[in-house]
């Protein structure tokens, strides 16, 4: 495993191969775009999705949570694809379990329930300074950091060769972050002169650009 | 009392002052005669008048004429929407002119609300009906009135649908309504000349229909000369490309020595990009130059038809939405642009020119590129043999089948034991065994696994062993997505003042920026917006602009032509150049004897070139591209196995290209024997794994089994929220659910090639026998060059860590930077 360690408005960030950053000053760790229960919405479509793949997105939060201890996570919005199903108590069980951490939802536009359970925090955009939370980018006076676009960049070789990997976009006034999901698809970003982006390849991030 | 009824026929014939072939009248004395069969007669041969005719008859034998009951007594189901208005003209006329009260009804996509519900309520007596549509009508709850009383059942074309799965669906619709109807149905198909007639009777026929039923054959031969157009010099003549309006002033003249003519291409660009270049070429032809082609509206397109039927048009650019069916009298002269990679599809082409009786059919093949012109003088070879491809059935589509299941729990349910029986009597599912059956039954059950992790799953209900559907949004949805051709998302394209067009597809308009111009359909659009679903356009008058790309269309070389080809390069080496197209072009071959050789039928060539690209290794096994695809991946994986490395790969019909970055240990692989048939549906099995080949074919499974909802232009349904790219949903299937057999069947369908099942196997024991020459070159040959420029489906196999491919991909970028 290897972070990249990435300095951004005097802030030190740890870019994780899991997809997720962990703010050491804060003692945070932020992920984005779950898409938890989306497997559950499709099969209640008739289009069937192993529910075991949840699971897989819970159990490396799980391992996050275990080895960087932090007090806080921020969930930067679309936690859950639809309106409740069954897997939403998957999640409950989690924060259960994890009660020492104070879990912050952002919302997104797939958040849609009428209540939240009260351990679960919710906010429509999250100031911290320098940063401002939200999960569309949003113009702040603060850095931005938002997810929403599951952003991937293609790498390409001299001998027509190519790579699609999830990254972290960080241009000069906000920033991407990869979908958190497994059940979540790319959308390929292209950066302007400038800006940065960090490639998750295997268990590492790597600066592509 | 039969002979009665034959006498009425000819008399009608006698009035027409025509004379019926004997094939019709032998046709006729089977069919009244209660026999089902297969007639083999080619378009504008009278086929139709050969089975309707003894429909009418068989109706006034067994009853008063003016007992017409509403009810259907004929099927006629039509690959085509656009020939479908023909055929019910012709029928109807017939009918009429006897004074029978038949109503001849047209059902297909296209056919209105009102005019479903006005046949719901009285049944027209012979409906023209599509697969799909056949398949809708049987998603209704009154299905099994509505068709119970059928006498027959018409498959015309069946040579167009045999192999695909549109065949399969009218297989499966086919054993239903013989069901109804208790076995009482005849069933009759029509094809054309291919190459495995009696194979084709089978299938269409069913298990217990077949040995009975008879076959027919036209015996209408027609006579086709074929001419190549041949560039000036064939040294400036491009050695790729695939557009070929390089002998655009070859063409011209061409049509205007011609009364009317039909221009084919091979896909619906290359069909836009020829009708701006002819009109700017001859803009005198403005007024009487058109195009067809089948993402343009019907109406444009029906209007088109007509126009040519009236002798109104000089030139049509088309695709193969021209090539079946209904004859246009006026046209004398077609031309080729491009190989048509079968010799099937060509002499059809060919014959639509030239009608009259005696005359000969005279067809223009224009060559794209250099090599292309063997194509031409392979063409003739096997014209003047009589040679047909053949065209192989499915077997065991389980998509085709989970879609016809849910078909049936939405139209009131079925009775599994009751619907294996009928579709066991089918050629597709024949060897369909229980193993399988459960499996689908299950998947549109409970999801398709016992461990409960598929809870909430919603599909069909099993209700004391009928299985339905309930839910209605469920029910509405599975008919909006019936059907097996499967294409990228279209958008219907219309002027903001109103005005449809035709469709474009996602991908393309995806790529335009508000403002930009395109054309579409012969004329220069400036795209606005999208609004629902529908992309608004305006008229405009700039002289450039993107050219639409729709996505598949391309067909593989087949197996008979390819054989000819190597028949050419076998005389071009041994030094004989006698047809005019490899005469002209033996500058070329000399080229390549020169730089290489040219591999005769006992050579397998390999050749060796380092560019500033990298290695590459051209292969030439003469295969055909999808052959290619798996044999070139094959060879990847086995190579990617002895060092760490990374090929790109790259095909054509003729051979395929390995690229990698790094020197490829090529002669060690030849030692350890690269094409051994040990372990080689492991290493097939792996190959396909390493690259992206099986989930492209689970897109189209994926579609068809009902996982991937479309969403239909103008039907505003909401779907977001279930939309997942069959990328994503392939990687979950394969992690999460191993056993899902809509995987396994994308990765039989990369093996089976979908069209032709033991050329892989064929290929690879060819190969064996041949001796294996390789050749380092200085610079890419002629033969190469195509490969190596080609676009096209560019694949990725690789045996080492995304990591190490990204550093060292890093590097090459450093350097690169380093060096400017």
């Amino acid at each position: 495993m290897n972070n990249y360690e990435f300095k951004i408005r005097g802030e030190q960030l740890l870019l994780l191969p899991e997809k997720g950053i962990y703010w050491k000053k804060k003692d945070l760790i932020i992920i984005s775009d779950l898409h938890l229960g989306k497997a559950g919405h499709f099969r209640k479509h008739g289009i069937p999705v192993s529910g075991r793949i949840h699971f897989t997105d819970l159990k490396i939060l799980e391992s996050l949570l275990k080895s960087y201890k932090p007090k806080q996570v921020i969930l930067l919005g679309d936690l859950f694809h639809s309106i409740k199903n069954k897997e939403w108590d998957d999640f409950l069980r989690f924060i259960e379990i994890f009660d020492i951490v104070r879990f912050t939802l952002v919302r997104g536009n797939h958040d849609v329930f009428e209540e939240y359970p009260k351990e679960l925090e919710l906010v429509e955009s999250l100031d911290m300074s320098p940063f401002n939370f939200t999960h569309q980018k949003e113009v702040s006076e603060l850095y931005n950091i938002s997810g929403h676009v599951h952003p991937g960049f293609r790498v390409r070789g001299m001998a027509r060769e190519g790579l699609t990997l999830p990254c972290f976009y960080f241009s000069g006034d906000h920033a991407v972050m990869p979908a958190f999901g497994q059940f979540t698809g790319i959308k390929k970003i292209k950066p302007r002169e400038g800006d940065k982006i960090f490639g998750i390849a295997d268990d590492n991030v790597m600066e592509l650009i | 009392m039969a002979k009665d009824v034959v006498q009425i026929a000819n008399s009608w014939f006698k009035k027409k002052k025509w004379k019926p072939f004997p094939f019709q009248v032998n046709t006729w004395k089977a069919y009244l005669e209660g026999k089902s069969g297969l007639l083999n007669a080619p378009t504008g041969s009278g086929k139709t008048y050969a089975l309707w005719i003894p429909c009418v008859l068989e109706f006034l034998r067994d009853n008063e004429p003016h007992e017409v009951r509403p009810e259907v007594q004929v099927l006629w189901i039509t690959p085509l929407r656009a020939l479908a208005k023909d055929i019910q003209n012709a029928m109807q006329n017939f009918c009429d002119d006897l004074d029978v009260r038949w109503n001849v009804g047209l059902r297909t996509g296209d056919t209105t609300t009102t005019e479903r519900q006005k046949q719901k309520k009285s049944a027209p007596q012979a409906l023209v009906i599509t697969p799909e549509s056949l398949h809708v009508l049987i998603s209704q709850s009154d299905y099994p009135n509505y068709l119970k009383n059928i006498k027959s059942i018409i498959v015309d074309e069946w040579h167009e649908l045999i192999g695909t799965k549109r065949g399969v669906a009218t297989e499966l619709a086919i054993s239903r309504i013989k069901k109804l109807t208790e076995y009482k149905v005849k069933i009759w198909g029509i094809s054309a000349t291919i190459g495995n007639l009696p194979q084709a009777k089978r299938v269409l026929l069913g298990e217990d229909y077949y040995k009975k039923a008879v076959s027919i054959h036209s015996n209408v031969e027609k006579d086709i000369s074929v001419e190549s157009v041949l560039p000036e010099d064939i040294v400036d003549f491009p050695w790729a490309g695939h557009l070929g309006t390089k002998l655009l002033d070859k063409v011209v003249p061409i049509i205007e020595k011609s009364e009317t003519t039909l221009l084919f291409t091979n896909t619906r660009s290359q069909t836009e990009l020829w009708y701006q270049a002819v009109l700017k070429q001859a803009p005198d032809l403005a007024g009487v130059i058109a195009m067809h082609h089948g993402s343009m509206d019907q109406n444009i397109r029906g209007w088109v038809e007509d126009a040519l039927h009236e002798g109104k048009l000089k030139c049509v650019v088309c695709t193969s939405s021209l090539d079946l069916g209904v004859d246009f009298r006026p046209v004398d002269t077609v031309i080729q642009i491009g190989g048509p990679k079968g010799v099937s599809r060509f002499q059809q082409r060919a014959g639509r020119s030239g009608h009259r009786p005696g005359e000969k059919s005279k067809i223009y093949f224009v060559p794209t590129h250099t090599l292309e012109l063997i194509e031409g003088a392979a063409l003739r070879d096997a014209v003047a043999a009589g040679k047909f491809e053949q065209r192989k059935p499915l077997e065991k589509c389980l998509d085709v089948l989970i879609q016809y299941l849910v078909t049936l729990a939405v139209s009131g349910g079925f009775r599994p034991l009751e619907i294996l029986e009928e579709i066991k009597a089918t050629y597709c599912y024949r060897l369909l065994t229980a193993t399988e059956w459960n499996w689908a039954l299950e998947f549109i059950t409970t999801g398709g696994s016992t461990l409960g992790e598929y809870d909430e799953f919603a599909k069909v209900y099993n209700e004391d062993g009928i299985y339905k559907i309930i839910n209605n949004r469920a029910a509405q949805r599975h008919k909006l997505s019936i059907g097996t051709i499967v294409g990228d998302p279209a958008l219907s394209v219309k002027f903001i003042s109103g005005g449809h067009l035709g469709t474009v597809e996602e991908s393309f308009i995806s790529r335009l920026n508000p403002g930009d111009t395109f054309w579409f359909a012969g004329q220069n659009l400036q795209f606005s917006r999208i609004k629902d679903m529908t992309v608004l356009v305006r008229k405009s008058k700039k002289k450039s602009g993107l050219t639409p790309q729709w996505g598949g269309g391309r067909l593989p070389l087949s197996s008979l032509l390819a054989d000819q080809i190597r028949n050419k390069l076998e005389l071009a080496k041994n030094g004989i150049f006698d047809d005019v197209e490899l005469n002209a072009i033996k500058p070329i071959l000399e080229l390549q004897s020169k730089w290489s050789i040219i591999p005769d039928k006992r050579t397998l060539l390999i050749e060796k070139v380092e560019t500033e690209m990298g290695n590459h290794l051209f292969f030439y096994p003469f295969q055909g591209m999808f052959v290619h695809e798996v044999l070139a991946s094959l060879v990847a994986y086995r190579m990617s196995k002895l060092q760490k490395i990374t090929f790109s790969i790259s095909m054509n019909d003729y051979g395929f290209e390995l690229l990698s970055d790094q020197e490829i240990a090529i002669e060690e692989a030849l030692e350890l024997d690269l094409f051994s048939e040990e372990n080689l549906m492991e290493d097939i099995n792996e190959s396909i794994n390493k690259t992206e080949m099986a989930q492209r074919k689970f897109r189209d499974v994926a579609t068809i089994a009902g996982l991937i909802f479309q969403g239909y232009p103008g039907k505003n349904i909401n779907a977001k929220h279930l939309q997942a790219n069959s990328g994503i949903l392939f990687r979950v299937f394969q992690t999460y659910d191993e056993n899902n057999l809509l995987i396994r069947q994308s990765m039989d369908e990369v093996m089976t090639l979908q069209l032709e099942q033991s050329r892989l196997m064929e290929a690879l024991r060819q190969i064996n026998s041949q001796e294996i020459i390789l050749k380092e070159t200085a610079k890419p040959t002629p033969f190469a060059f195509p490969i190596l420029v080609s676009v096209l489906r560019r694949e990725n196999l690789s045996s080492e860590q995304i990591t190490d491919r990204l550093i060292k991909m890093q590097l090459q970028l450093e350097q690169s930077l380093n060096e400017t």
